[in-house]
C-alpha cells in the first residue's frame, strides 16, 4: 500500500469506529463525487440531490464497508452509479432519454475534481466572484453590486482567481 | 492560454458545485452523526409502525396514545392551515380542535415509507363538518380529501411532522367554492 492508501484506510477505519470522522472522508472525496455526478445528471438540482444521496448512503452503509483493495472513492462511485441508474429507470418510463454513462471515468474526472477542489480553496471573496460569474452568469457590474464592491475591484478578484485556476488547468493539460 | 483550453476551463467552471451546497451537505452529515450516535437505534420497521399508529390513533381520536409517538420537542405543522404546533401540549389542543369540528374524522393510509431518519405517508381524510371553524360555521357536509405528511424521526419517535392536504377539494365539498 502507498502512504496515501494507508492514510485513506486509516481514515475509513476511524470513521467506521466513530461516525463523527465521516466528514473527513466527505471533505476528501466531495469533489470527485461531484465531478462524477454532475456530468451525468440532467441538471444542477439533480446533481445536488444525487450527490447528497451518495454521501447519506455512504454514511449509513459505512459499518458494512470492507476494504478489498480498490480506493474508497471507487465505492462512492459505485453508489453514485447505482443511484443514477435507479433515477434513470424511474424517469425512463416518462421520457426516452438515454441512460447516463456510468462506467466511463478517468483523466477528465480527475482534472475536473482537481479544479473543483481548487475553486473551493480560493480565498472566499474570489470564490464568490467565480460562482456568481460562472454558475449564475452574472456580469461584473452585477457582481460588484451583489458584493458591495467597485467593478474594478471585482475585475481584479476575478483575474487573480482565474490566473490561479488557469495555471493549474494548463499544467493538467501538459 | 489556447482558446480551446480556455473554452474547456470555462465549461468546467460552469459546473463547479455551489460552496453553499457543499457546506450545507457537510453540516447535514454532521447532524446525522449526532442522530446516529445519540439516538436509539430504531429500525425502519419501528418507524413504519409509528406511521401506522399515527394514522390509527388520529382516527380513533386517542390523544393519550397519539402523543407518545412524538418527541417532547416535536414540531407539528399543518401547512395548509398555516398552523405550527410546538410540543405535545400544543398538539393536544390542535387535535381536540379538529375532533370538535369533525367528530367522525378518520385517516386512511394509502402508502408510507421510512428510511431510518425520515419518512412519508399519503392518506385520505374522511369526515363530516359538524363543528364551527374560525370563520367557517358548520356546514354538515361530508368531506373526503387527499393529503400527505412528511416525518422526521429521532429513533422511533416523530420529531417533526408536516401535513399538506387538498383544501380546494375540501371547500368544494363544503359548497364553499364553485366546483368547476
Amino acid at each position: 500500500l502507498t502512504t496515501s492508501e494507508q492514510d485513506e484506510r486509516r481514515l475509513v477505519e476511524a470513521a467506521q469506529a466513530d461516525p463523527e470522522r465521516f466528514v473527513e472522508l466527505y471533505d476528501r472525496h466531495f469533489s470527485h463525487v461531484w465531478a462524477f455526478v454532475v456530468r451525468r445528471a440532467s441538471s444542477r438540482t439533480e446533481a445536488e440531490d444525487i450527490t447528497s444521496e451518495v454521501f447519506r448512503k455512504a454514511l449509513e452503509n459505512l459499518p458494512r464497508y470492507e476494504w478489498r483493495g480498490p480506493p474508497f472513492k471507487a465505492w462512492l462511485f459505485r453508489i453514485a452509479a447505482n443511484t443514477l441508474a435507479t433515477r434513470w429507470q424511474k424517469t425512463a418510463r416518462e421520457c426516452s432519454d438515454m441512460p447516463p454513462d456510468v462506467a466511463e471515468a478517468g483523466i477528465d474526472l480527475e482534472r475536473h475534481a482537481m479544479l473543483f477542489e481548487l475553486v473551493h480553496r480560493l480565498p472566499s471573496v474570489q470564490r464568490q466572484v467565480i460562482e456568481l460569474r460562472f454558475i449564475e452568469g452574472r456580469t461584473l457590474l452585477e457582481i460588484a453590486a451583489a458584493l458591495g464592491k467597485s467593478e474594478g475591484a471585482v475585475k481584479q478578484l476575478q483575474k487573480r482567481a482565474l490566473d490561479t485556476l488557469r495555471a493549474t488547468w494548463e499544467e493538467s493539460h501538459a | 492560454m489556447p482558446e480551446r483550453n480556455w473554452h474547456a476551463l470555462e465549461t468546467v467552471l460552469a459546473s463547479i458545485p455551489r460552496s453553499e451546497f457543499r457546506a450545507r451537505l457537510r453540516n447535514e452529515l454532521e447532524q446525522k452523526e449526532v442522530t446516529m450516535s445519540t439516538v436509539t437505534s430504531a429500525s425502519v420497521e419501528d418507524q413504519k409502525r409509528a406511521i401506522d399508529n399515527w394514522a390509527a390513533h388520529w382516527s380513533t381520536h386517542d390523544m393519550d396514545r397519539l402523543l407518545p409517538l412524538f418527541t417532547e420537542d416535536v414540531v407539528y405543522e399543518d401547512v395548509t392551515m398555516g398552523v405550527v404546533n410546538r410540543g405535545p401540549a400544543q398538539l393536544r389542543v390542535f387535535g381536540e380542535g379538529i375532533f370538535s369540528a369533525f367528530p367522525d374524522v378518520t385517516w386512511e393510509l394509502r402508502s408510507s415509507f421510512a428510511n431510518g431518519s425520515s419518512g412519508g405517508a399519503e392518506w385520505v381524510m374522511r369526515a363530516t363538518h359538524k363543528g364551527d371553524l374560525p370563520g367557517m360555521p358548520a356546514t354538515g357536509k361530508r368531506i373526503e380529501v387527499r393529503g400527505a405528511s412528511v416525518f422526521e424521526f429521532a429513533g422511533d419517535k416523530i420529531r417533526r411532522c408536516t401535513d399538506y392536504w387538498d383544501m380546494a377539494t375540501c371547500l368544494k365539498q363544503m359548497d364553499l367554492m364553485p366546483s368547476a
